[in-house]
């Protein structure tokens, strides 16, 4: 018996990036156990309004938008299994590590940290699977 | 019933990155039918620390730590499913499959290669999804 | 519980030609797991050189005929990650990923990385249901 795909409605109308930026993508999708999160940069959750800064500005604000979606698909932060973590420069590796583990403090997920350029001018992007 | 989630961590301690440098992440999880490991460096498994040098060697150190780290939770490099290499400079491309096509001679799992900035000069980091054991 | 290598026509046979030590597809546990798909022509195992769009378009038809030869569809894919060279390429890449996409997309990540050692400018993998 093959696994329900279930597109997951976005937990608030800035986080819609298809609604809000025109981007062929869902927020979250959900199939079997799995919630596969598209890459989530700062944007105002109720806005959809860019809120480019410091990379530990927002590293927060990308984690705080990660735990609405993941709450709002019956998943936490605490059921994360595997993230990218995108910075756009390594130098910035440290910065990133302080607000982490602030977030994701015991058992954290499986974590590469790539360093790649991020659209928009952002600083940080994480995407995630996580479990249901 | 929610699926259980279940940290991984290596038989041998020094490979043990996420705990000896306190970073943020764990070696592995375990979730349902599949093991999502974090990106690994080249590191010595008999001292822990970091073992920079060519891309053969790097990719060569990386996969056999893979290879423990995969048996340590009763799974293998045969049942990983999806590969992520990250190359410093993906000129070295044909370096790198050198030595990986030893790891998987037969059935090799799905991979995508990428070059990104890596930290400290290393040149290679690899990470992977695998079913459980 | 079993991985399966599938077959991907006009794909996995130029692979195979080259020795590149992967499989373009990997079903397992109901997921089916594709490779970063180049923009290759099936015919000939080459990459042309192609603008942008054709490039995408390329890719997606492959990421297409790897899906289905697992038994599986663009329509079943959870969760995407676009590679390109140049973030001015945002725009043109979208426009085609849409035509792919049109309803209830996948989830997606997009990232810039280091060029390849061929002369094309993305790269697309995913993971979807079967």
């Amino acid at each position: 018996m093959s696994l329900a795909r279930i597109i997951v409605p976005p937990a608030s109308r800035g986080l819609d990036m298809a609604a809000g930026y025109g981007w062929p993508q869902s927020t979250a999708v959900r199939a079997g156990d799995y919630l596969f999160v598209s890459g989530m940069v700062a944007i105002d959750p109720a806005s959809g309004e860019r809120m480019n800064g410091t990379l530990t500005s927002e590293a927060h604000r990308v984690f705080q938008n990660l735990k609405l979606v993941l709450e709002g698909a019956g998943s936490s932060l605490e059921r994360l299994v595997q993230v990218h973590a995108m910075i756009y420069d390594r130098i910035e590796y440290d910065a990133l590590n302080r607000v982490y583990r602030q977030y994701v403090p015991n058992g954290p997920p499986a974590r590469t940290v790539w360093s790649v350029q991020i659209i928009d001018a952002f600083r940080v992007q994480l995407d995630a699977i996580a479990i249901v | 019933m929610p699926v259980a989630r279940e940290i991984i961590a290596p038989q041998n301690d020094k490979l043990n990155v996420s705990r000896n440098l306190k970073l943020p992440h764990s070696p592995g999880i375990r979730a349902g039918d599949f093991i999502f490991l974090s990106g690994m460096l080249s590191v010595d498994p008999t001292t822990g620390e970091r073992s920079p040098g060519t891309v053969a060697h790097e990719t060569r150190q990386t996969l056999s730590n893979m290879r423990h780290m995969l048996e340590s939770a009763g799974s293998s490099l045969e049942r990983v499913v999806k590969i992520n290499v990250l190359l410093y400079d993906m000129l070295e491309f044909d370096n790198m499959n050198g030595v990986y096509r030893q790891f998987f001679p037969k059935d090799p799992p799905a991979r995508t290669t990428c070059g990104v900035q890596l930290s400290a000069g290393m040149k290679v980091e690899i990470e992977c999804i695998a079913l459980a054991g | 519980m079993k991985k399966e290598i599938i077959d991907a026509p006009g794909i996995s046979k130029h692979l195979k030609k080259e020795g590149i030590p992967l499989s373009a597809v990997v079903r397992a546990g109901g997921f089916v797991f594709v490779s970063g798909q180049p923009p290759v022509d099936r015919k000939t195992g080459k990459i042309p050189l192609v603008n942008i769009s054709i490039q995408t378009k390329m890719v997606l038809d492959n990421v297409k005929v790897c899906l289905e030869a697992a038994g599986s569809s663009l329509d079943k894919v959870v969760k995407c990650t676009v590679y390109i060279t140049n973030a001015a390429y945002f725009d043109e890449v979208n426009d085609v990923y849409r035509k792919y996409f049109k309803r209830n997309p996948p989830a997606r990540v997009f990232c810039n990385v280091g060029s390849w050692p061929k002369k094309f400018d993305v790269e697309i993998d995913c993971i979807a249901i079967v």
